[in-house]
């Protein structure tokens, strides 16, 4: 005797509706605490006095004064004529190569020197102390009268370079940009030991054996073996450098004259001092789109890596 | 011309010491296996000749070069890993490949080397996959192609059948060996495995405590082992050792005797292979109590209690032994030349056969 409510469709919609009821506290919670406000935030960016437009958008990406450009700025002197997002662009272009490769040879490097556990404690340091805090010792370390870094310069008799960087838009971001690949170094050095350090010893021996060099060890053997370790690294660097806030804050407020701003430091002046919201959603909006892409990428693949 | 000398070699991790003094001459061409417990200093004898490791003392000579300060590239060596060491992101043919890449060997040239080197392990069909696409098997064969693409001097090989299943194990053993012959190289090849080592060394050297116990062929190392450990480590079951005595060319043992045992005199330990032993004949006979019985089909294990001696004894019998019962009386026996006296004291081998 067979019963009627047994078929394998409705056994599949019962198992269907379970499922979301486990899923509801969840949900519930991520609807009022993330889906709302991102509704919300793409509500008022497109809320405008002509109704829905998409005005604010037009408007932050044509804006050109110094503060707030995003793409073109009518700065004067100094700088090059870059708005904020074209300033994100150029510290990703700088700041992830740079970042990733130097944490990746220094976690190589490191293997090879006693008391590793150490070095790689004092670099961690600049990971576990707040970026504002961080932002802070940029200014210090670019300070003309204490800064580490322009005394070098004036030793080296770079008279330009010998004064305070933060203070001048030819330096300004350069000084943060630099700062950040120290700021952020811990970060790489840290995934990377991790990743090098799961090398099997036989790998490296077996290619020593075999006549390669330590260079060669390092270029055909190390840096294939940590690569999924190296793209990760490469992009949780991007999205920071896209999201990037903090440092420019308490550094250089975006200045002087525009020359540090970021697309996040935009935001906060619409949002915090223009009181423009609909603007400040609209720089949002783009914030968040531009890292989304970035994210789908690592998650794509997290999620590729576990399947295998 | 590869022969290899090792010459006084020591070598200490902080406290511990792995080889204290190891002195070994492996010949030109020669298949040489270092057999030993785990912990005998076998593996790091073998990193010291590939150069891997330094040696805090002694000499390592390369057919009359001194090589010990020399790093691995400049020793024409080759290794197999015990776990491969394949790199997992290149394929088959870009790690047989390798060696020759970083000695600049011209591509024609190593595309026909990486080909005449799968071809000798019959791995032509796998040079484009990736080593996790492969069998335990066929990786093993992978890391034995990369090792002799450059046609090595030296062979050297840690363990390399160990992660392999039983079936796979016994065809490759012989395979390794008539690779070797082959290639007229001169191998050093470590295990643990006492089967192993016998079918590929032309000679063996049994290692433990660090130190070499004995250098031999097959069969000197089975037929006259140097001194107790030898003797108990090579041939399964185990040799058996009892206590004996002799006084006046009478050796007195497991409460029977027997007589012209010159040489030797005072309390000793003498011992007789288990596959030595027959029942009811032998020059040396001893009444014995069967305990147990292990059918193995082919042959029987029994062990067997000797009455007033206390000690147990193992034989090693053909298949027709397998009616035998728990608490049958027997009569056991040896031919006197299977009879080894040992020294009590040191363990060494003072008479093989008496």
């Amino acid at each position: 005797m067979s019963r009627v409510g047994d078929s394998p469709l409705s056994l599949k919609i019962k198992e269907h509706v379970r499922a979301y009821l486990f899923l509801l506290p969840a949900l519930a919670l991520l609807s009022v605490f993330v889906i709302y406000p991102i509704a919300g935030t793409i509500s008022i960016s497109l809320r405008s006095e002509e109704g829905f437009t998409l005005g604010n958008y037009i408007a932050v990406v044509t804006e050109r004064s110094p503060t707030k450009a995003l793409i073109i700025s009518e700065n004067l002197g100094g700088a090059p004529p870059w708005g904020a997002l074209l300033h994100n662009a150029v510290w990703i272009l700088v700041h992830v190569p740079a970042t990733t490769a130097l944490g990746l040879v220094l976690a190589y490097m490191l293997t090879h020197v006693y008391g590793r556990s150490v070095v790689k404690s004092l670099i961690f340091v600049s990971m576990v102390i707040p970026m504002v805090v961080g932002g802070l010792i940029i200014r210090f370390i670019f300070d003309g009268q204490v800064g580490v870094i322009p005394r070098l310069m004036g030793g080296l008799g770079l008279e330009d370079l010998a004064r305070t960087w933060t203070a001048y838009p030819e330096t300004s971001l350069a000084s943060l940009i630099i700062g950040s690949i120290w700021l952020w170094l811990g970060f790489s050095l840290t995934i990377h030991s991790a990743a090098v350090d799961n090398i099997p010893r036989s790998y490296i021996e077996a290619a020593r054996i075999d006549g390669a060099s330590e260079l060669q060890i390092f270029r055909y053997i190390v840096v294939p073996a940590v690569w999924p370790a190296t793209l990760t690294v490469a992009v949780m660097t991007l999205l920071w450098d896209l999201k990037i806030f903090d440092i420019v804050y308490a550094a250089t407020q975006g200045g002087p004259g525009g020359s540090s701003t970021v697309l996040a430091y935009v935001m906060w002046l619409y949002f915090a001092r223009a009181l423009d919201y609909g603007k400040a959603a609209a720089t949002a909006v783009i914030l968040t789109i531009l890292t989304l892409v970035a994210a789908a990428y690592l998650v794509r693949r997290s999620l590729g890596v576990e399947k295998r | 011309m590869a022969s290899i000398m090792l010459e006084g070699i020591v070598k200490r991790f902080g406290k511990t010491v792995a080889l204290r003094g190891v002195n070994l001459e492996v010949r030109d061409g020669e298949a040489m296996v270092l057999l030993g417990p785990s912990g005998c200093g076998k593996t790091t004898t073998l990193r010291i000749v590939a150069g891997l490791e330094r040696p805090d003392e002694g000499r390592v000579v390369f057919g009359g070069r001194d090589v010990t300060n020399l790093p691995p590239k400049d020793r024409n060596v080759a290794m197999v890993f015990q776990s491969y060491a394949l790199w997992p992101h290149m394929r088959v043919f870009d790690n047989i490949a390798f060696p020759l890449k970083i000695r600049k060997v011209e591509s024609s040239e190593v595309r026909r080397r990486v080909r005449w080197a799968a071809e000798l392990l019959e791995i032509e069909h796998l040079l484009d996959r990736y080593p996790h696409q492969l069998s335990g098997g066929q990786q093993q064969r992978v890391a034995v192609a990369r090792a002799i693409v450059t046609e090595p001097e030296v062979l050297l090989m840690d363990e390399p059948l160990s992660n392999l299943d039983a079936i796979l194990r016994v065809k490759m053993r012989s395979e390794i060996k008539k690779l070797q012959r082959r290639l007229g190289v001169t191998m050093v090849y470590v295990t643990h495995d006492q089967v192993e080592a016998m079918v590929i060394g032309d000679r063996v050297a049994v290692m433990n405590y660090g130190e070499v116990q004995q250098v031999g062929s097959p069969q000197e190392i089975y037929n006259e082992p140097a001194n107790t450990f030898v003797a108990t480590f090579i041939g399964s079951p185990q040799m058996n050792i009892v206590k004996g005595v002799i006084s006046g060319g009478l050796l007195s043992l497991l409460g029977t005797q027997i007589e012209g045992v010159e040489g030797v005199e005072g309390e000793v330990l003498v011992g007789f292979r288990p596959e030595r032993i027959v029942i009811g004949d032998g020059d040396l006979k001893f009444p014995a109590i069967v305990d147990f019985v292990e059918d193995l089909g082919s042959d029987v294990i029994v062990h067997l209690s000797v009455e007033g001696a206390g000690e147990l004894v193992i034989a090693k019998l053909r298949g027709a032994h397998a009616s035998l019962k728990p608490g049958e009386k027997v009569l056991a026996g040896v031919m006197r030349s299977d009879i080894h006296i040992f020294d009590p004291k040191t363990g060494r081998a003072l008479k093989h056969g008496v």
